[in-house]
């Protein structure tokens, strides 16, 4: 009976555990090799949510770029850098409505969906690598993850963060 | 209990996946597609508040398919003026729908314990592909791809590849 009741526990949350999701793309005619130098511009955060906001968040993932941008030999300088790296957080909640469907929580919003609780909350981290004489995109990581506790996300997105440049720097095909 | 333990994984892991693709062609009974012989790639739009779909690393991963397939299927590309100009629009939706949940046997006696309906989300795009006769200006072909895929990852992986799917159609098999 116990395993019969984790299980359904499971699958309750089943759509919050399984919807992580990462994409990278890259314009594959650039030869990363030759991107020396980097500076980061001023992150783009969406959403009023204090864990999201939050000053030692943005220095944790300020920390993940720079880490991963030295781990493929890049410096960083503060202007005239080759590339120019930046991020955006976005966030929406989710409240299971009594038929079982997600609704986007948004402020404000009327209806019986705006009177849902929140049961987890989708960030969306987008790093963006552009050449920094013409701002053309060269690189774009995007990472979706879902917690049910917001507070969480300090914890994972730095890990995110770090997926996103596994296979950094691209090859050329 | 093994057994019952991995049909409620299966189905737990199989929840929120939806790939269910629909793909459809239409070209002019009248146009002669014998006569076409180059194609000019004109606009690529992206209607997508996905961060994945909506950026031109993506949009130069369709239009590098769409021109590999074309130059395959003998249409040579121009600068400008082709004989059909290709344009190209992909809108992207995310959908958020039940799907039905599992049920399991309770203690004895006690009958079925069921999770009623789950939550389903997932990622669709609907690509649509217009070739343009140039002077006649009357649209000649058109390819609409819909994909849904589980996470948009998948869809940035999918699109170029329906692009061509719907491309080898062309030119139409014989004349209408």
């Amino acid at each position: 009976m116990r395993v019969a009741a984790a299980m359904l526990g499971l699958l309750l949350t089943s759509v919050a555990l399984s919807a992580d999701d990462h994409a990278v793309l890259f314009d594959d005619h650039v030869d990363f090799s030759r991107l020396k130098t980097f500076s980061l511009s001023t992150p783009g955060v969406t959403t009023t949510r204090p864990e999201l906001t939050s000053p030692v968040l943005a220095s944790k993932l300020a920390a993940g770029l720079r880490t991963a941008l030295a781990a493929a030999g890049m410096k960083e300088l503060d202007q005239n850098a080759d590339a120019t790296v930046g991020y955006t957080l976005n966030a929406t909640d989710f409240g299971i409505g009594p038929f079982g469907r997600a609704h986007a929580l948004t402020p404000g919003r009327r209806g019986p969906a705006g009177a849902l609780p929140v049961d987890y909350t989708d960030v969306t981290l987008v790093v963006d690598i552009s050449d920094r004489p013409g701002g053309t995109l060269l690189w774009r990581g995007v990472y979706h993850d879902t917690e049910t506790k917001a507070g969480k996300f300090a914890e994972v997105l730095p890990k995110d963060l770090a997926k996103l440049f596994e296979k950094f720097p691209p090859r050329r095909k | 209990m093994r057994g019952l333990l991995g049909f409620l994984l299966s189905v737990v892991l199989a929840a929120p996946i939806a790939a269910a693709d629909e793909w459809s062609v239409d070209a002019s009974p009248t146009a002669d597609f014998t006569r076409f012989k180059t194609f000019t790639l004109g606009g690529t739009r992206v209607e997508s508040g996905r961060p994945e779909l909506d950026n031109d690393l993506f949009v130069k991963q369709v239009q590098a398919a769409i021109r590999s397939t074309l130059a395959a299927r003998g249409l040579a590309e121009t600068a400008a003026q082709g004989d059909l100009a290709v344009s190209v629009v992909i809108t992207g939706e995310d959908v958020s729908t039940t799907g039905r949940g599992v049920s399991i046997a309770g203690p004895r006696g006690s009958g079925r314990i069921s999770t009623g309906p789950v939550s389903v989300r997932y990622a669709a795009a609907t690509l649509v592909i217009d070739l343009k006769a140039a002077g006649a200006d009357a649209f000649v072909w058109r390819g609409v791809y819909r994909d849904e895929e589980s996470t948009g990852s998948k869809l940035v992986a999918k699109l170029p590849s329906d692009a061509q799917k719907l491309l080898k159609e062309y030119p139409p098999s014989r004349p209408r």
